[in-house]
């Protein structure tokens, strides 16, 4: 079975327990503007140029068959969307140009993560599936965590929430940890940042709850979106009524997704204001610490 | 401790240049003179025999010196305060040594025709471990005891002559020991304070009674400890770098003291401390730029058994070290499957506080590979470590692990390029048949890997060769009978260590840059070979000229997979190689009959080495650095820690008898914790890698603390087989360090 997949990192420790590999899945329902991860939206392999490794030798240039690629521009190719053609990517010898997104199966993907398994064995690790959305990918997706589980290999999610209510029986099945992204309470503004509604997003989080999944939420705080007190007692209510949350996890916005849209060509990068952030963090923490049960902890 | 140090640092001040020291020169002149007559009268007499003579001298005329501060004696004031115990010419333990000998490596034009890929002495005559179990066992009375036992014996006329000199030399130590009990007492006689009347007491009756019995204190094997291993060095002119493992050797004395009522935990440690901080004194290593003391102290692992050893010794001895910030004595770690939880759970702890002294070897796999090289699986399970990792059995073998180097990207170099013309070369009728040929032509990447194993092959058989010769005449030179003594097999057979005397008598073949020949050979294939990219003579020639006007190649070559990324192929080839490589060591054969064994771990030889070596095929630069022991390159970048774990734990190391070595900067997160630092030493157990050294630090702080070294004083780096403070290396040092892959998570 193949799926796209757009990074793999090993040796984690911020997405689940003990050390872990993240799958990166691309393609996400979800747009938002301040996603750190821009690379992931795309369901297909995109070319990322980085102009600082980039030593103009122009040997893309040279190897474009069709002639239409341009130095320090190669977002001028209509193809390169595609796997069809990538002479270029392949003749670039700094790393400048890469192609996002590897077509891969999953036996080939199951070997690279299971290359770590005595690392999560010795410290209750695993896999965690990122993204993008996994549920976009839902096959793949579940055929992973399947073959971890048969490995007693942990397993997690990390979802947008916005995914089709019918899987949520059958990924609970397979799922250790849900990492749970939740952005925005209204409906309007999570529509305006995001490009969808979230009443899908709150249903699939009640029927979790109702399965008993293991769930830690996860709160972006956005400047200027939702770096409010507002959003935060909304939250801290949210996880007073559910009863599988373990933990809230305060995000504070970060500008790592920046540069990777600018290696994409993306012209209009949302790009706030994080001057008084870690201030409201520790606020809102110190909030949250005192409404709710469960762990509250601020993700670095 | 602060007067101790003061007492200490002035004592030693003046026993650095110990020939501007007068009262040394006095002493060593009339050992000299002494010894100079003795021989005229004795023109017969064999070297082991003027050794023992040569301890008798030393007793009578050294002159025992004191500290206040100190319960142990030991200083004789016959080395220099920053000396191994190396058979220094000119110290009174090298009367004997044979210069011809000491210095071949310098000076006979076959070996240093080899120099810009093997090089080292003849003979290793340091990171020795004298045989305390026995010491505890049975004290210097109960060798004696069995010397005379062997004595009766119908035995040759070399033996009786090794036998009886190794007896007058037994008792020569048991003579120095009361001298210093001599001293405490003719000391006490005006001593009026009581804090040093206590030591002085101790040390009068103490040094009655060590090293002649069993210690039957925590304190008296300590003082055994220290008083052999120090005095050893001083009067036989070898390094002993193991203190032996402390908890092993301990555990049970401090067991006993504390239920008895003699010692307090807080005493232990404190004792403890002392006992730790007197090499470091003695070799500055609060103001040294590279203070390497050799010294080792070897923890954890298995008893005979293989039941785990953790005791309240270890975790004294880990908390010491810790607290007085110590870079040395070194913490070697032995880990195993069957560790318990709260000593990985400790060493993880320091770890994270970032005292980064730990090496961490692989009970199993180290174990496996002393039986598959010939050791009994008992034996197997009381080895070693030391002067860095190199792995010996205590009690029945000696070191024979640093002596020669072998710089394996130099073969590379020399077999695809040949000498290149600003090279200094040069050939001698004996080694020309043995020095590496360029390779002209390659059809198939086989060629390439035959031709450059055979390049190996020979200068290895011959390097090993040309010092084998000058080693079978070592034993003329610096026999040791008082540490053979200590060894099994030595009195039984008659024979000194430095002949073969000894249960086992390995010799160790020391290669270094394994993954840079790995990703090069690796780069060699896929370029030219599987994708063709370049043919063999483009890329000789981009090497020759360290890729002037080529970047776009070298960066394409520093793209491949490489050592590191736990890429299978990869992996693969380096197994494949050091299965090769170690078969072919193990057939060369040492000065005592016994085999080579290979190790890589190099000591800091991959910094020194690099001179020599052109750009190699895996995009690295003429003079760059090589890579260290077992770890992954510094060429490409790498993504994962754990994938440096990976590809070295793919390589079968049980086979291999010599130390291999990991070197690991561990990402710098607040997510690491003692659990995820336990888990990853844990996994390493699963593997069948021998050894790594892990660092906790960042790239930030590191630069921080060369902007403002006074804030950083007690900054540690581990940076191959010794820890240093940061801002005390030089900028090359700090350079090298930092320009280690440091791995995020």
């Amino acid at each position: 079975m193949q799926g796209i997949v757009f990074d793999i990192q090993h040796f984690c420790l911020h997405d689940g327990p003990g050390i872990r590999t993240v799958v990166f899945l691309k393609g996400c329902p979800l747009k938002c503007q301040w996603c750190h991860n821009p690379e992931s939206q795309n369901a297909y392999p995109q070319i990322m140029y980085s102009k600082e490794k980039c030593i103009g030798c122009g040997e893309c240039v040279k190897a474009c068959p069709q002639k239409k690629f341009s130095l320090h521009n190669p977002w001028s190719c209509d193809n390169l969307a595609s796997d069809e053609c990538s002479a270029c990517i392949k003749a670039c010898p700094s790393g400048a140009l890469r192609l996002c997104g590897d077509i891969m199966n999953t036996e080939t993907l199951f070997k690279e993560i299971t290359r770590d398994i005595v690392f999560y064995n010795h410290s209750g690790g695993g896999i965690t599936l990122s993204g993008g959305e996994p549920l976009m990918q839902p096959d793949f997706s579940y055929e992973l965590l399947r073959c971890a589980k048969n490995k007693q290999i942990n397993t997690a999610i990390e979802t947008c929430g916005f995914f089709d209510e019918s899987l949520v029986p059958k990924f609970h099945t397979v799922t250790d940890l849900w990492l749970y992204d939740i952005k925005h309470f209204l409906d309007d503004v999570h529509l305006k940042y995001t490009g969808v509604k979230n009443d899908k997003i709150f249903k699939n989080l009640h029927t979790l709850d109702l399965l008993g999944a293991n769930i830690v939420l996860r709160a972006p705080i956005i400047p200027g979106v939702n770096d409010n007190e507002n959003h935060i007692s909304m939250l801290g209510k949210l996880a007073g009524e559910l009863r599988s949350v373990k933990r809230i996890e305060l995000i504070p916005y970060h500008t790592l997704g920046v540069s990777k849209a600018k290696q994409l060509g993306k012209k209009d990068v949302f790009n706030p204001d994080v001057g008084l952030l870690r201030d409201k963090i520790n606020l809102f923490f110190n909030l949250l610490q005192k409404t709710v049960a469960c762990e509250v902890k601020i993700q670095q | 401790m602060k007067k101790l140090r003061k007492q200490l640092t002035e004592y030693y001040d003046t026993m650095y240049d110990v020939e501007r020291n007068e009262k040394f020169l006095k002493v060593r002149n009339d050992i000299y003179t002494a010894m100079d007559a003795y021989k005229a009268s004795n023109p017969n007499a064999s070297a082991v025999n003027l050794k023992s003579e040569l301890h008798l001298q030393i007793a009578n005329r050294f002159e025992p010196v004191l500290f206040d501060e100190l319960p142990f004696f030991y200083e004789m004031g016959i080395k220099p305060a920053d000396c191994w115990g190396s058979p220094m010419l000119g110290l009174p333990c090298a009367w004997g040594v044979l210069p011809e000998l000491k210095n071949a490596n310098i000076n006979d034009p076959d070996i240093v025709a080899f120099d810009s890929f093997a090089c080292g002495a003849v003979f290793d005559t340091d990171h020795h471990c004298l045989g305390y179990t026995k010491l505890f066992e049975t004290g210097i009375l109960g060798i004696i005891e069995n010397i005379k036992y062997e004595q009766k014996k119908n035995n040759t006329k070399e033996k009786q002559d090794f036998l009886a000199a190794t007896e007058k030399s037994c008792n020569a130590i048991i003579k120095i020991a009361e001298k210093f009990s001599l001293e405490a007492e003719k000391q006490l006689v005006n001593c009026q304070d009581e804090a040093k009347r206590g030591n002085l007491l101790k040390i009068q009756n103490t040094a009655k009674r060590i090293p002649a019995n069993p210690p039957a204190t925590f304190y008296e094997g300590l003082c055994m400890i220290w008083f052999m291993r120090e005095v050893t060095a001083s009067v036989e002119g070898i390094g002993i770098s193991l203190l032996g493992r402390l908890d092993k050797l301990l555990g049970s004395l401090y067991v006993a003291d504390l239920k008895a009522g003699n010692i307090t935990r807080t005493e232990a440690k404190e004792l403890i401390k002392r006992f730790l901080s007197i090499t470091p004194i003695k070799f500055k290593a609060r103001t040294s730029n590279w203070a390497d003391s050799s010294t080792c102290i070897e923890l954890g692992g298995c008893d005979e058994n293989g039941e785990p050893i953790f005791n309240e010794v270890t975790k004294m001895v880990i908390e010491a070290h810790e607290e007085l910030k110590l870079t040395i004595p070194k913490m070697n770690c032995r880990i195993a499957k069957n560790s318990p939880k709260e000593y990985l759970d400790i060493l993880s702890t320091s770890l994270l506080n970032g005292h980064n002294v730990y090496a961490f070897y692989n009970d199993s796999a180290i174990i496996e590979a002393l039986v598959n090289n010939g050791k009994s699986l008992k034996d197997a399970r009381n080895y070693v470590n030391g002067g860095c990792q190199e792995t010996i059995v205590e009690g029945t073998e000696h070191s024979a692990g640093v002596y020669l180097y072998f710089n394996m990207p130099k073969v590379m170099d020399l077999t695809l390029n040949g000498v290149l013309e600003d090279e200094r070369s040069y050939k001698t009728p004996k080694t020309e048949n043995y020095y590496p040929k360029q390779l002209l032509n390659p059809k198939t990447f086989e060629d390439v890997y035959n031709a450059f194993f055979n390049n190996i092959k020979n200068a290895a058989t011959c390097a090993t060769f040309l010092r084998t010769e000058y080693g079978k005449n070592w034993h003329k030179s610096n026999p040791c009978p008082i540490f053979s003594s200590t060894l099994e097999g030595c009195v039984e057979n008659g024979t000194d260590y430095t002949a073969g005397g000894a249960k086992y008598n390995r010799s160790t073949f020391c290669a270094t840059g394994l993954a840079t020949i790995i990703d090069s050979l690796y780069a060699i294939k896929t370029a030219v070979f599987d994708e063709g990219f370049i043919t063999y003579d483009e890329l000789c020639d981009a090497t020759r000229n360290n890729w002037q006007n080529n970047e776009q190649l070298r960066l394409r070559l520093i793209s491949l997979p490489k050592y590191g990324q736990a890429n299978p192929e990869v992996d693969a080839l380096a197994s494949r190689f050091v299965e090769d490589l170690n078969n072919h060591i193990n057939t060369l054969s040492n000065e005592r009959g016994e085999q080579f064994q290979l190790s890589m771990f190099a000591y800091n030889y991959y910094s020194a080495a690099k001179f020599f070596v052109n750009a190699t095929p895996d995009g690295r630069r003429r003079y760059d650095y090589l890579s260290q022991g077992i770890s992954p390159s510094r060429v490409a970048p790498m993504q994962s820690a754990l994938d440096a774990f990976n590809s070295a734990s793919s390589i079968d190391f049980r086979k291999t008898g010599g130390i291999n070595v990991l070197d690991v900067n561990l990402p710098y997160n607040s997510a690491m914790s003692t659990e995820v630092v336990s888990s990853i030493i844990r996994a390493f157990t699963d593997g069948n890698s021998h050894a790594v050294q892990m660092n906790y630090v960042s790239k930030e702080q590191l630069l921080e603390a060369q902007k403002h070294p006074e804030e950083y004083s007690d900054l540690i780096v581990r940076m191959c087989g010794l820890s240093v403070y940061f801002v005390n290396l030089s900028k090359g040092d700090q350079e090298e360090f930092l320009s280690r892959n440091f791995y995020t998570c």
